[in-house]
């Protein structure tokens, strides 16, 4: 049985390195020949949690663990917190600000895509202090 | 040199003059490149065909496989495949022109590629009306650059099963052509020779090519800049003497392009004439890499297609052109803007070819992986944990003195059994003090 955590950080309005931390785990899983469905299930839900932290949160970070019939992937973030879990969990809702949607993001998608494409879903939040999303993904026997 | 058997290898490596710079090592995409003992030495299971590497080498000594230009004057009949982009090598000879040239130097037939590529343009607007409004099944990737196939089946798999699943159209006119041309001569289909004229290393070999098994034919690449000098006389030989009317077009395949259908050897050309008009054009490799990543993070899912072409500008800049791509590109436009002749195709009987999936392969993306996904041995997570322990050893300079072109290929390569930690200079030297710098 072999484990490997690795943690990428996420910094809060950088654009620029969006989603390196996610190409960084494609990479890994890739690398240990992950069935392609689950690469990008994975890939989907890395940006989009990552994005949250971009746009919503202070700084984060993203936390990659790996076992032989298991991805965890854990998104912390220190930032205001999302007051009513429920409704942020609803299609289409959004607190981006308008400079982020006119950039094409903020549609409200992130949180219910990612939902659909983990195989387990959790989110926890506390106002002023942040949230953790985590999300498994089976892998089955390596 | 690691040569696995009926593996396709695109270029060649010529170790005489070879300086051991690193230079080949540092640009691949598939990292299939070392420095052993000074120099370059490729790894054919990776190597993708992009020709990158022919183009960086300061001392030009990698080339690809082609074969020598004077040997189809060896073969009873031979006809030759000619990719649109040749038309843009000539500024002062036209389309037509260009074909009699061929003829001319002993060719029996040409044939006008984008004459069947407006059919694959044909059966991708279909294919996308299909599938219905995006984001369903989009952005719908370009299959006509091999080389971009061969990098998603190597590096983004998850992609596969974007791509548009017909068969690409060089498999399909291969066929019907040389059944065409062999039963108008009533000859024997073994002895037609058939040659491509290409600006890429890519299709250069036939097992690169996905050829029907068994074909009685024999197909065979010529790099356009191997070709040009000659070419280029007997166009001026031709333009400067009466008409010879053997070299008149025969077929309906042998027509010079015209209008947007000269455009297919620069980026956006694939759809410059279709529908399509919610689509994305790259070129170059950095941004097919760029943008491959971005699709995987399931980003771009409102575009409808996206045409892919690693050369920048498109087939222009391909490393087997005679002529510079700007130049090329306005060559091109120079063509385009001559008057129009008759549309080659009827609309009515592409639909009905595609009615008869004529267009499509049982292209699976199982099958797909197996024809274009030369993959790495994959590596467990106990190997991945050693990697990540090598590499806080290494200084994490990639300075490409082990030989691979960076750090984490080197650390990769230690554990493959490929490389021994003790080849990092920096490590030996004990210069790592400003690891992380």
């Amino acid at each position: 049985m072999g484990s490997l955590v690795k943690i990428f950080p996420i910094k809060h309005r950088d654009f620029i390195h969006a989603g390196k931390p996610s190409i960084e785990i494609k990479n890994i899983l890739k690398t240990l020949n992950t069935p392609r469905e689950i690469i990008r299930r994975v890939a989907v839900c890395g940006y989009e949690g990552e994005m949250n932290v971009v746009m919503h949160a202070r700084n984060g970070q993203i936390r990659l663990e790996l076992s032989n019939t298991m991805i965890i992937i854990k998104i912390t973030d220190k930032g205001p917190g999302i007051p009513d879990i429920d409704q942020a969990m609803e299609k289409g809702f959004s607190t981006a600000l308008d400079e982020f949607r006119e950039m094409g993001f903020g549609a409200g998608m992130g949180l219910p895509n990612m939902k659909k494409n983990a195989d387990r879903f959790e989110i926890r939040s506390t106002p002023e202090k942040g949230t953790t999303v985590r999300m498994e993904f089976a892998t089955g026997e390596r | 040199m690691e040569n696995s058997k009926d593996l396709p290898c695109y270029v060649a490596f010529n170790s005489q003059h070879c300086t051991g710079c690193g230079d080949c090592a540092k640009v691949c995409p598939t990292k299939a490149i070392r420095i052993k003992g000074g120099k370059s030495l490729l790894l054919v299971d990776n190597c993708i065909g992009c020709g990158l590497c022919i183009n960086v080498c300061p001392q030009g000594c990698i080339t690809p496989t082609t074969i020598p230009a004077q040997s189809s004057k060896h073969t009873p009949f031979p006809i030759i495949f000619v990719a649109p982009v040749l038309y843009s090598q000539f500024r002062d000879a036209t389309p037509g022109e260009v074909l009699k040239g061929l003829k001319a130097m002993g060719f029996k037939h040409t044939v006008d590629m984008s004459y069947f590529f407006t059919m694959f343009k044909r059966a991708t607007e279909q294919h996308l009306i299909n599938l219905g409004p995006p984001p369903e099944g989009r952005p719908v990737i370009s299959t006509m650059c091999p080389v971009v196939l061969r990098l998603i089946a190597f590096r983004f798999p998850s992609l596969i099963d974007l791509l548009h699943p017909v068969l690409r159209p060089v498999s399909v006119m291969v066929k019907d052509v040389a059944a065409f041309i062999a039963n108008h001569h009533k000859i024997d289909l073994r002895a037609i020779s058939i040659f491509y004229l290409n600006p890429c290393p890519t299709k250069m070999n036939p097992k690169g090519l996905s050829l029907p098994h068994g074909s009685p034919y024999i197909t065979r690449a010529i790099g356009i800049n191997q070709i040009y000098a000659e070419l280029n006389k007997q166009i001026k030989a031709l333009q400067n003497s009466p008409l010879d009317k053997t070299l008149e077009p025969v077929f309906e395949f042998e027509e010079p392009p015209t209008g947007k259908s000269l455009l297919w050897g620069i980026s956006g050309g694939e759809t410059a004439e279709s529908t399509i008009k919610n689509k994305l054009c790259i070129s170059g490799m950095n941004e097919t890499l760029e943008y491959l990543e971005k699709i995987e993070l399931g980003l771009f899912k409102e575009y409808d297609f996206i045409e892919f072409r690693t050369c920048r500008e498109g087939c222009v800049g391909g490393s087997l052109c005679a002529v510079d791509k700007y130049v090329a590109k306005n060559n091109l436009q120079q063509h385009v803007d001559r008057p129009k002749s008759k549309e080659r195709h009827r609309d009515n009987l592409l639909k009905d070819l595609y009615a008869e999936e004529r267009f499509f392969d049982t292209l699976t993306s199982a099958k797909m992986e197996k024809l274009f996904g030369q993959r790495k041995e994959p590596l467990s997570i106990e190997d991945l944990t050693r990697v990540n322990q090598i590499l806080k050893q290494l200084p994490g300079y990639n300075c490409s003195g082990c030989g691979a072109p960076d750090c984490q290929t080197f650390a990769e390569d230690v554990i493959r059994e490929r490389a021994s930690i003790s080849e990092c200079s920096p490590l030996k030297t004990g210069d790592d003090h400003t690891k992380g710098e």
